[in-house]
């Protein structure tokens, strides 16, 4: 059924773009992560909403009347918040929902890029069993497709050597780590205040490690992977962070280190 | 650290290992494929390739004589079968090198590492050369020490094996060209744009090679000067070798229809089905032919397309995707993905004399 509904349909998609857009597999899967976020954009949009309802939820004077209350009565405060959500009309879940309705896009996307991308005889055999009987758009001299892109072969880690260094660049996981921290930074809104209790939020500190810990983590991948899927990344990092801008709820200050510095300077003069 | 962050870190963990899984192991580096099998007539020893190891088998009963490398190596697989060159095996492998081994025990002769990608063709062996077509683009010519003698550059990967008639050697590639050149010097002698990619060996007969393409057809070529004799309908992506034989052209497309052609001109002889997907050649033998399918069936045909015997292979799992060899009166047939046996052996008749199934 996966195969079925999600594979095939998506790789069939994924070869009409590349019939008709340039006949170059990089341009292919530049159009069709574009293509599937264009697709995604309502759910993301719910998302986004729901995120930021839950975020302005944080700083409602009411809702901190109500911790204050109820600080030390878990039962209670928990009581409290569904009845806050009711009263509100806040769903907690309409903003997970949204992105576990998307996963299986996400995933179809990239396993569909993976297939695509044969490497060997076996591959694309699979590949051209996936074309739908006769399409009448794809031509059997297409193949193999054509899976240089810039400096790099899709199909192969990006590794590029230059002759004064003794190592090779992986210039595509760097570009990886830093786009996902950008999206991940971006994304992030500013440091909510202290807790009632005067804790510092402890949401904060995970989403400050997560955004350290998980660039690296797509940077490694990247580094590993096909360099076809590490352009996948890169542009859904870049389409990611367009689809939250155009919603207004990109957090520009979050990488405007100099500014919070001048900032910090200026406070502690005063 | 908090407990919840902890948490969060090992899902994200989680998350890049189900990403990294989806995409099939290091970077599609490690893919795999079907296995190769050549034999030795004369030694009596069938070469396997398959994973991480070449196998030497005795042909009479499959029993193993030596394994290359005794221990697996980390990243290396083999899958092209492997070639007879004097007292050397020589196997290609699926990161980016070329192996030579000693025939008479496994050790390892020499390593070939000046490609950059992997070699999914078996190399061809003229004049005291190796030829290895390579997935870089480029067809390699080393010599009997391992050194490189040229090697001749393509515009696309070559998975295709390349035929000789001792001094010409003929390669086809994936860049739709077929390339025709000196066997000791490497000089061009023409190339032919045949339309389509070739991803199967052409076969070679009386001064005519033909060879079937991705672009669903089969064409005869003069080996002289590269001119297209005839072209034919393959009706499907033909992913197996044409297999000739005094005038006959077996031609098998991936559908597993099987198609005869006559080698004058092209015209369809007869045709017959073999009820699955096919990318093994036809395996002759002297009352016909052998045809392997992916669902496991191995059927016999006369020279004229009539159904001798069908058998179905005793496994739970796998598929028969590479070409049989026949030899000693057995056909020997490497398994895809076998859960338990890794090549079965029949008799003429269909039935199984023996099985290899590797240790640890």
């Amino acid at each position: 059924m996966w195969e079925t509904f999600i594979i095939q349909p998506f790789i069939n998609v994924l070869l009409l773009i590349y019939q008709y857009l340039g006949q170059n597999f990089g341009i292919a899967i530049i159009l069709f992560t574009i293509l599937i976020r264009l697709v995604t954009y309502p759910l993301t949009a719910k998302q986004i909403k729901s995120s930021r309802a839950m975020q302005d939820m944080n700083s409602d004077p009411e809702w901190i009347k109500i911790q204050e209350k109820y600080k030390g009565e878990r039962e209670k405060l928990a009581q409290e918040q569904m009845r806050f959500y009711q009263e509100k009309g806040i769903s907690p879940f309409s903003s997970c929902l949204p992105t576990l309705m998307q996963f299986p896009l996400i995933l179809g996307l990239y396993q569909s890029i993976i297939r695509t991308m044969a490497q060997t005889p076996m591959q694309m055999f699979e590949l051209t069993r996936l074309v739908y009987p006769g399409s009448f758009w794809f031509k059997t001299d297409l193949l193999p497709l054509n899976s240089r892109f810039l400096w790099m072969n899709l199909g192969q880690p990006d590794l590029i050597n230059v002759n004064f260094l003794p190592f090779a660049i992986p210039i595509m996981a760097v570009v990886v780590a830093v786009t996902s921290y950008l999206q991940s930074r971006l994304m992030t809104p500013p440091a909510s205040q202290p807790t009632a209790s005067g804790t510092p939020d402890q949401s904060a500190q995970m989403t400050k490690m997560m955004s350290i810990y998980m660039p690296l983590l797509m940077g490694y991948l990247a580094y590993t992977l096909a360099s076809g899927l590490a352009l996948y990344f890169v542009i859904s990092n870049i389409a990611g962070i367009a689809q939250y801008a155009i919603m207004g709820n990109v957090h520009w200050e979050n990488i405007m280190f100099w500014k919070k510095r001048t900032d910090t300077a200026e406070k502690s003069k005063k | 650290m908090t407990k919840k962050t902890f948490i969060l870190i090992i899902l994200a963990v989680l998350a890049v290992m189900l990403l990294s899984s989806c995409a099939g192991g290091n970077a599609l580096a490690a893919a795999t494929s079907w296995p190769g099998i050549t034999a030795d007539p004369e030694a009596g020893i069938a070469y396997l390739s398959a994973g991480p190891h070449v196998f030497a088998l005795t042909t009479k009963n499959g029993t193993l004589a030596w394994r290359y490398p005794e221990t697996p190596a980390r990243n290396i697989t083999f899958y092209a079968a492997p070639t007879v060159a004097g007292n050397l095996i020589i196997a290609g492998d699926y990161r980016k090198s070329v192996h030579a081994i000693d025939a008479l025990d496994g050790r390892e002769a020499w390593i070939f590492a000046d490609a950059r990608d992997r070699f999914i063709a078996s190399a061809a062996f003229a004049s005291d050369t190796i030829i290895a077509p390579s997935a870089d683009f480029n067809i390699y010519a080393i010599n009997m020490n391992g050194n490189l003698n040229y090697k001749i550059e393509t515009n696309q990967i070559n998975w295709a094996s390349a035929v000789t008639d001792g001094s010409t050697v003929y390669a086809p590639s994936m860049d739709h060209n077929v390339y025709a050149f000196d066997a000791n010097s490497g000089n061009e002698r023409w190339v032919t744009n045949v339309g389509g990619a070739v991803a199967a060996a052409p076969a070679l007969e009386n001064g005519v090679f033909y060879i079937a393409t991705l672009g669903q057809e089969v064409i005869a070529l003069n080996t002289s000067d590269g001119s297209i004799r005839w072209r034919a309908d393959a009706e499907d992506y033909v992913w197996s070798a044409p297999s000739v034989k005094d005038g006959l052209l077996l031609v098998i497309n991936a559908s597993g229809t099987i198609l005869a052609l006559d080698t004058e001109n092209g015209s369809q002889l007869w045709t017959a089905t073999s009820g699955g997907n096919v990318t093994a050649s036809a395996a002759f033998y002297e009352d016909g032919f052998i045809v392997v399918t992916h669902n496991l069936d191995i059927i016999a045909l006369d020279f004229d397309g009539a159904k001798i015997w069908t058998r179905s292979a005793n496994i739970s799992a796998g598929s028969f995707t590479s070409t049989p060899v026949i030899v000693d009166d057995l056909i020997i047939i490497p398994v895809t993905q076998s859960a338990d046996k890794w090549v079965i052996a029949y008799d003429l008749n269909g039935n199984e004399v023996w099985s290899f199934t590797p240790e640890n």
